[in-house]
């Protein structure tokens, strides 16, 4: 140790959306001046706090505050840095230029962790992504709250410790201790704790489930209070295929980021179900949040169900803002600070009222009144709906329905056709993340070869069912995607039918 | 006092017994019912052109839209002035159905001319004020008062030969119209429904205490009114033009009428899976022999004619 060293450099990471970009924690500490600390290269407050933070640590860990002007910056200084995790590296850092520890072997491990006032090490979010920001840069290892570790430990050939506390790591760096051996992340067995068999009665939404978790197309549900759409819509990420293992990566990823791994640290294997509530601001919704952005709702459910229930109740800006994450599979939200990406390929499943109180239809229980019915049937924008391909009304089950009514199919026998149908799909888009629903148009062309009667009943339900261009081209998606259930290579007159009747449930009747 | 004024429009004028516009008809509701004056615009009421008038709920079910919409064409088509109250639901779908065929119709108003009511009739009121003749008993500015409503359909019935009532609850509307035209002396037709219908007990009521002469399409109304007008005879409907369907969509066609019931109701009937059962739901949709109603299916005129 060279006492007269008074620089430093040590290394963490700063998020911008899901990815980890590594950042060099240099500290400086003057040999003469008043005692001073300062924090540069875009500090958010989360980061300047670190000084008290790491003050109160050190002492507690029985080592020396340096009673000199200290700087630590944060390179590159361009970057606005946000969180608690450059603790560590700055306690590190603070150590080294002071010549308490080695500042060499630091240069190749990146450290990140937030310190308790007492030394102990608070876990943090998005370690999986710094984790692989280490594998791609090259370095040796990473050096991590014990909380992270298992999530960390998922990124292979590089090498975790896992620490407690900041005496350990003092301990490590000169010899003195070596690290436990991290559990392994819990593999969570992709336990759907609901089945399809679970659902009673309703052979035809059960079937416009299935389409839709076939062809990748979003879901809208139509029916009175208790006819069961949640319990429904629940059951869409268990008949999905399970992920492979870059998707579970991808959805850990960005629930390391948000934060929600802390518990669990484990791989995250079974398909997300969110259900935000309607009150959601858009900022939850898509992501966003002061500083950096934080991943959103829709995020969050990346590679599997977002159910939005009571549809009409959201905000309409709210709503409108998933136009375009709909059609993209990743939101982009500019700062000033630079535009950060979140992944969020997932299926939209709506749930809504026929009305306002629900009954209409239902003789003499409907409350609403004219004015009521038609607000209700406009709060919907057309270009929301014109997103959700398969749209089905759900009717209250009738008493016999619900004693005894036999049990459904169950969750693996559908999904095992699903399965097939998005095999058919992978190999015919070249991409497993390519589906009949977002299939771009001129593809579709090539791939929908209608039979002579199909293209005959196209023509007829623009004719008699006033089908617009939008509306002629969700047909021939739906009606590929039931052609690909069937095992068919051609789209025939039967499946386009039966795509026809899951067109929008507005505007029902002759317009009068 | 000038011919515009108290029509609030520009077109807009006042008919007072004795001018040519006048019906004397209007007389027959009794001398203390008979408005005064009318406010009219458009066309102009035609005396002597024989009337009738189709009423209903607000509320229709698709049924009733349909039914409405069939009635009214086939007697606008054979030269009747349809008359009815302009409010949605089925008053709209008769408006509309004349208008189509070219025919003339008649609205009558529960407010001033120029009150903009109801608002979900603005295309609809422009149409018929091109083409046809919209009349109120209110001058300029009245609001649509609730007990407006009630006197505007004993003009309905005054205006008409005869009234169909379409589809409505026991206390609505429509049945008011259908009370009024009896006291009139006029022939109430009555549209019959399923019992499930809660929209269909008005005229099933009035068919049950016969009040009312059950009719199920233009040609009964035009049978029946035909002697007393010299009217040509309906044309007879042949083979020819009943709609061919196959097994399938006939085993659905008989399993549907006029309440709307779910295609999961269908299901247990028809013995089809989901999914062939939701294509032949479509074939018949997009065939004019059903659509789709509050969340469920019903038949539609042309689609009960194929069943044997």
């Amino acid at each position: 140790m060279d006492p007269e060293s008074v620089l430093s450099k040590t290394k963490s990471i700063a998020l911008i959306g899901t990815d980890a970009r590594i950042v060099e924690v240099e500290v400086h500490v003057a040999d003469q001046g008043l005692s001073h600390f300062a924090i540069v290269g875009l500090p958010a407050k989360s980061v300047r706090e670190a000084e008290q933070r790491t003050r109160s640590a050190l002492v507690s860990t029985d080592e020396a505050w340096p009673k000199r002007r200290i700087v630590a910056n944060l390179a590159p200084g361009i970057l606005r840095k946000e969180g608690t995790h450059f603790d560590l590296a700055i306690a590190l850092g603070i150590l080294a230029a002071s010549g308490r520890i080695d500042n060499e072997p630091l240069g190749d491990w990146i450290a990140i962790g937030e310190l308790a006032l007492d030394g102990k090490i608070r876990p943090v979010r998005g370690a999986l992504a710094a984790a692989m920001a280490c594998r791609e840069t090259g370095h040796r290892g990473l050096l991590c709250p014990a909380a992270n570790a298992p999530e960390a430990a998922l990124v292979e050939g590089i090498e975790v410790i896992p620490l407690e506390t900041l005496a350990e790591c003092i301990s490590w760096l000169k010899g003195a201790w070596s690290p436990p051996p991290i559990r392994a992340a819990a593999q969570d067995d992709t336990g759907y704790n609901e089945d399809l068999a679970e659902v009673r009665g309703h052979p035809a939404a059960r079937r416009a489930l299935e389409v839709a978790a076939a062809g990748g197309h979003n879901l809208l549900l139509v029916g009175p209070p208790g006819s069961g759409k949640t319990m429904l819509a629940r059951r869409l990420p268990g008949i999905l295929p399970p992920m492979t293992i870059e998707e579970s990566l991808e959805v850990t990823r960005v629930h390391s980021v948000a934060g929600l791994l802390a518990e669990r640290a484990a791989l995250v294997r079974t398909r997300p179900f969110r259900t935000p509530h309607h009150n959601i601001s858009l900022a939850g919704l898509i992501g966003g949040g002061t500083g950096l952005a934080r991943p959103g709702e829709a995020s969050l459910a990346h590679h599997g169900a977002l159910f939005l229930d009571e549809l009409t109740l959201y905000r309409g800006e709210a709503l409108e803002s998933l136009r375009a994450p709909l059609e993209d599979g990743v939101v982009r939200i500019a700062r000033s600070g630079g535009s950060i990406s979140y992944p969020c390929r997932f299926s939209l499943i709506g749930a809504m009222n026929p009305c306002a109180c629900g009954y209409v239809g239902e003789s003499g229980r409907c409350r609403c009144s004219e004015r009521q019915l038609d607000n209700y049937r406009t709060k919907l924008s057309g270009p929301l709906l014109d997103r959700l391909d398969v749209q089905v009304a759900m009717a209250r089950l009738t008493k016999d329905e619900l004693l005894s009514g036999p049990d459904g199919e169950c969750s693996a026998v559908v999904g095992e056709r699903v399965r097939k149908a998005k095999e058919l799909q992978a190999a015919r888009y070249g991409s497993s993340l390519t589906s009949n629903a977002s299939a771009p148009s001129a593809q579709l062309a090539k791939v929908v070869r209608l039979s002579g009667a199909a293209t005959a009943l196209v023509g007829l339900a623009v004719d008699s069912l006033g089908l617009s261009g939008r509306g002629v081209d969700r047909v021939l998606r739906v009606g590929r995607t039931l052609a690909d259930l069937g095992g068919s290579e051609a789209v025939t007159d039967e499946h386009v039918a039966e795509a026809v009747t899951y067109r929008a449930l507005e505007g029902e009747g002759r317009t009068a | 006092m000038s011919v515009t004024a108290g029509s609030g429009l520009p077109d807009g004028r006042v008919v007072v017994p004795g001018d040519g516009e006048w019906p004397p008809r209007l007389g027959e509701i009794g001398p203390l019912s008979c408005p005064k004056r009318l406010y009219a615009q458009g066309r102009g009421l035609e005396p002597e052109t024989p009337s009738i008038a189709v009423v209903g709920t607000r509320r229709p079910t698709a049924a009733g839209i349909e039914a409405a919409h069939t009635i009214a064409r086939g007697l606008a088509e054979a030269g009747f002035v349809i008359v009815s109250g302009l409010a949605v639901g089925v008053d709209a779908a008769a408006h509309h159905a004349c208008v189509e065929a070219g025919g003339h119709t008649v609205a009558v108003l529960g407010c001033g001319l120029d009150v903009d009511y109801p608002h979900r009739n603005r295309a609809l009121r422009r149409r018929i004020a091109a083409t046809g003749t919209i009349v109120s008993e209110y001058p300029a500015g009245t609001q649509p008062l609730r007990h407006n409503f009630p006197l505007r359909n004993r003009i309905i019935a005054g205006l008409s030969l005869g009234v169909v009532v379409v589809e409505g609850a026991i206390t609505s509307g429509a049945l008011v119209t259908a009370r009024l035209a009896l006291d009139a002396n006029r022939t109430v037709y009555a549209v019959p429904g399923s019992i499930r219908n809660g929209m269909a007990t008005g005229p099933n009521e009035l068919i049950r205490t016969s009040q009312a002469a059950l009719v199920t399409s233009y040609e009964d109304i035009l049978e029946d009114l035909a002697p007393a007008l010299e009217w040509a005879r309906p044309r007879q409907l042949t083979e020819a033009n009943r709609p061919v369907v196959g097994p399938d969509e006939l085993s659905v066609l008989q399993s549907l009428d006029d309440a709307p019931i779910a295609a999961d109701r269908l299901a247990p009937m028809v013995a089809l899976s989901p999914g062939s059962l939701a294509a032949t739901l479509a074939r018949l949709e997009v065939r004019g022999l059903a659509m789709r109603s509050s969340g469920g299916y019903v038949i539609t005129a042309a689609g009960a004619r194929c069943r044997p």
